[in-house]
């Protein structure tokens, strides 16, 4: 036994020292473990334990210098407090495994002994006070670790099982348990119990071992057994660390494949404007060649001029927290603009310690680390607005040229849009009439009833269309033609109805004039075919009357013969004569009618006084009148403007006329003849020749009626044809009246024959107008 | 004592139709149907009195009438154009040509031997 202590009395100092190396490596290693992620709870505690080591450590280099050394007061002094305070730390590490447990001690308790402690200490020898820190803390404190370990381990026994730490930490807990006992019970021999029972004597007296060089393998025990652990659940913290760090890259390659897949353009910036990251499509975007070109740049330098936020600066952007759907444009590379959708977001950090441990301290007191830039090209979307706009202005623009009135009307009967000829047509503002009621916009007759055109194209009628008469401010008819038709929308749906209304009343005048105009062509085309008839006939008549004038004059002159040869006994012989007489005078008739008319070619005008020509004709007419016991009332007018006129030619005309009367009045009939001036206006011309006339022109009007029978309606059309005659058998030759309105076409003049009025008798009557455009007035 | 009368006319059963009517009416009649030897027939038959007419193929009335009333020994021979030409220029023409009568065909027989005898009346 002696020559054991013998052996290691002289080399205590190593023994402590080994002793402190033991407690300082068992301090390294637990330092060395990453405590806080680990998933056990007694981790927590472990930072106390750290102390202890330490400063069980010191403690023990402290002894072994003063073994070395030599007593040194100041020295043995600070042995005590480090001693203490290395004890508190044990102390309070069982106490919290225990509490992390559940067995609560209070905060009491160490102060307690504490304040136990530092009486005993200044109330005893002072150099030998260790024993107390010894018996209130290291004794407990070491009892409390080694069962809060073991406790520890039945709390997390599956883990720690999987960890095969099973009979670590149960050898763990009996191991601090004897620390307890052998740090906190075998004291410096002293003079009162327990310490003058069990001391490092007595100790050594039972082991023949110093308590030092047991305390001592036993620090090295137990620093082998949390070497153990700690490198154990080290690992683990190491494969959670590994599997985090999979994960994390994982959930980043993730972050990364969207970023860099969507289709949007996506730049992260720098809280000092520098892009620190761009994905894909904003290099697309942007014309650069790679990602790298765009890291760094200026975020600013990717907008045009002024165009960059407007009035949203970065600074307004962020106290918004953020920019939605700002439409702005990219400058590429290659200078172009690419019109944008630019949402910004800001980019925060959580706001928390150890972020700012780790270092990634936010600038600002916003933990504003950067910004986020999500943009959406709208380069196809503005092309196609721009075409969509155009359309629509070019639809607006035909819409509003069209000369036809038009409206949409929907299908609650809302006008939806009118055109500029319909705001003109009804007389109403443009943008007033959006939103009313068609019926109050444009009303028609049909509103309100089945016929409602609205009625109809919604119940299916692809086109509706009819006319509207409407009576305008100044009784002018104005006629409407409207059209309608269904109004779909762009799936072909019936929305409402399209509206065309135009204004045909000019049409329908068009139209008007039209039919008149072509019935005085039609009738100017009967005058043209009429003269060129009369033409042939007059030049057929010259050429054949001499032809056959002459047969007649023999034949004549036969009959003549006959008459005067044949016995007049024979009354058939006689009528026979008689017959072909009379038949050779008519075709005289005819011939000389023919030949009237052929030679009426050439006016041989001068002025003359109309009531003269008239006299004359009904002188050399007389006789006629004589022999029928007619009366002829003259009523010619005084002072009558002389006319140019061919006096022969009008002569004839007259007994023309005036042989019509006689043959068609009875005996004791009467012939009127009446001339006047008036002007064109009032003159009551009645044929459509009268647009030859001027209005305003003074005319002369000679007026020739009889007491007749009047003219047959059926024959009013015929009477001016040569050779139309009611009297064939009576020696008429049909060509009076012709040769008639020959000469006064001649004349430059009009001829209007017909039946008298009904209040002025029975008879025909003939009117002739002359023109007195070179009239002079008769002195 | 039968006055004489010479027609002349192209249409010669027109000439002969009336020389048979006047020859009734006790007028001795010679028809010629070409003027051109108006001159001879004038002094082979010497007539009182000439019907002519206006349109004939070889010499036209006027001509004829222009010779009859140019040569002094035939100028006052009465000439009555008997014609079918009515027209107004030809009568004009006729009369400025010192005719005496002028009378269209057709004519009643009666009618133109009250002109004859009215011609020869008036010398």
């Amino acid at each position: 036994m002696n020559s054991i202590y013998n052996f290691l009395n002289p080399h205590l100092d190593i023994i402590y020292a080994v002793y402190a190396v033991a407690f300082i490596m068992l301090g390294t290693v637990i330092i060395s473990i990453p405590r806080k992620e680990s998933e056990f709870k007694f981790a927590k505690s472990l930072g106390l334990l750290i102390g202890f080591c330490f400063s069980h450590g010191l403690h023990e280099l402290v002894e072994m210098f003063l073994i070395v050394k030599g007593p040194i007061f100041l020295l043995q002094a600070a042995d005590i407090i480090i001693i203490t305070v290395a004890f508190i730390y044990l102390f309070e590490f069982g106490r919290m495994l225990l509490n992390i447990n559940k067995i609560i001690i209070g905060a009491w308790m160490p102060f307690l002994m504490e304040a136990a402690v530092i009486t005993l200490v200044f109330s005893t020898n002072f150099l030998r006070a260790h024993i107390w820190p010894r018996y209130f803390f290291a004794l407990p404190g070491g009892i409390m670790s080694g069962i809060g370990s073991i406790l520890s381990y039945l709390a997390d026994k599956e883990k720690l099982d999987k960890l095969r730490l099973k009979n670590y930490f149960i050898s763990l807990g009996f191991l601090f348990c004897f620390y307890g006992l052998l740090s906190g019970l075998v004291v410096e021999k002293d003079s009162f119990p327990p310490a003058s029972i069990i001391n490092t004597e007595s100790f050594f007296n039972l082991f023949n071992v110093p308590s030092a060089v047991v305390r001592c393998i036993w620090a090295v025990i137990i620093t082998l057994l949390m070497y153990r652990i700690m490198s154990r659940l080290s690992g683990q913290i190491q494969d959670k660390k590994q599997k985090m760090l999979v994960g994390l890259k994982k959930a980043y390659s993730y972050l990364d494949a969207i970023v860099c897949g969507i289709s949007d353009s996506l730049l992260v910036v720098s809280l000092e404007g520098k892009i620190i990251k761009a994905n894909k499509t904003s290099v697309k975007i942007l014309e650069y060649e790679n990602e790298k070109e765009l890291i760094n740049k200026d975020i600013s330098g990717l907008f045009p001029g002024k165009l960059s936020l407007g009035e949203a600066g970065l600074e307004v952007i962020t106290k918004r927290g953020g920019l939605n759907n700002y439409e702005t444009a990219f400058s590429s590379k290659k200078g172009r603009l690419i019109p944008v959708l630019l949402s910004i977001a800001v980019l925060k950090l959580e706001d928390n310690k150890e972020n700012i441990e780790a270092g990634q301290k936010a600038a600002n007191k916003d933990n504003i680390a950067g910004f986020v830039y999500v943009a959406k090209e709208i380069t196809e979307l503005k092309r196609v607005e721009a075409r969509l706009k155009l359309a629509y202005s070019e639809l607006n623009q035909i819409f509003n040229a069209n000369i036809s009135a038009m409206r949409v009307v929907d299908r609650n009967g809302y006008v939806l849009r009118i055109n500029d000829a319909f705001a003109k047509l009804a007389g109403v503002g443009k943008e007033k009439v959006i939103g009313k009621k068609c019926r109050d916009v444009w009303p028609e007759e049909r509103c309100g009833s089945d016929a409602c055109v609205l009625a109809k194209i919604l119940s299916g009628a692809k086109k509706e269309a009819f006319s509207l008469e409407v009576y305008g401010e100044n009784r002018q008819k104005n006629t409407y033609h409207t059209v309608a038709v269904p109004y779909v929308d762009a799936e072909g749906n019936l929305i409402g109805m399209l509206e065309e209304i135009s204004d045909v009343t000019s049409l329908v005048r068009a139209e008007e004039k039209l039919q008149k105009a072509y019935q005085e062509l039609k009738g100017a085309q009967a005058g043209l075919i009429q003269a060129e008839k009369m033409a042939v006939v007059g030049e057929l008549a010259s050429g054949v009357a001499h032809e056959v004038k002459n047969p007649l004059a023999i034949i004549l002159q036969g009959i003549d013969y006959l008459n005067k040869k044949v016995s007049s006994q024979d009354a058939n012989i006689i009528l026979t004569l008689d017959c072909m007489n009379n038949a050779v005078h008519r075709a005289d008739g005819i011939i000389k009618g023919l030949l009237d008319f052929s030679s009426s070619t050439e006016l041989d005008a001068k002025e003359n006084n109309i009531n003269d020509t008239i006299n004359t004709a009904l002188l050399l007419t007389s006789h006629m009148f004589v022999k029928k016991r007619l009366n002829v009332i003259k009523s010619l007018q005084d002072n009558i403007p002389l006319v140019e006129i061919d006096a022969n030619k009008m002569e004839q005309v007259f007994i023309n006329l005036f042989l019509n009367s006689v043959e068609a009045m009875p005996e004791n009939g009467t012939l009127t003849v009446r001339t006047y001036t008036c002007k064109a206006a009032q003159a009551d011309i009645k044929s459509v020749v009268s647009d030859n006339f001027e209005p305003k022109e003074e005319l002369l009007v000679i007026e020739i009626s009889d007491s007749g029978e009047g003219i047959p309606e059926e024959f009013l059309n015929r009477i001016f044809d040569p050779f139309f005659t009611t009297r064939r058998g009576t020696g008429g030759t049909g060509m009076g009246l012709a040769v008639v309105l020959n000469l006064i076409k001649m004349h430059n003049g009009h001829i209007e024959i017909g039946n008298k009025h009904k209040i002025e008798g029975k008879g025909a009557k003939a009117r002739i107008f002359l023109r007195l455009k070179n009239k002079k007035e008769n002195n | 004592m039968r006055r004489k009368i010479l027609i002349i006319d192209d249409e010669v059963d027109f000439a002969n139709m009336v020389k048979l009517n006047l020859s009734e009416n006790g007028f001795d009649v010679r028809t010629e149907s070409d003027g051109r030897s108006v001159l001879n027939f004038i002094k082979e038959f010497s007539p009182e009195l000439i019907l002519l007419d206006v349109v004939m193929p070889k010499i036209d009335g006027f001509n004829v009438l222009k010779i009859l009333k140019n040569n002094p020994q035939t100028m006052s021979i009465p000439v009555i154009m008997l014609t079918a030409i009515g027209t107004n220029d030809a009568k004009i023409k006729a009369a400025g040509m010192y005719c005496e009568e002028y009378v269209l065909k057709p004519i009643d027989t009666e009618a133109l031997v009250s002109k004859i005898n009215e011609v020869l009346e008036r010398r």
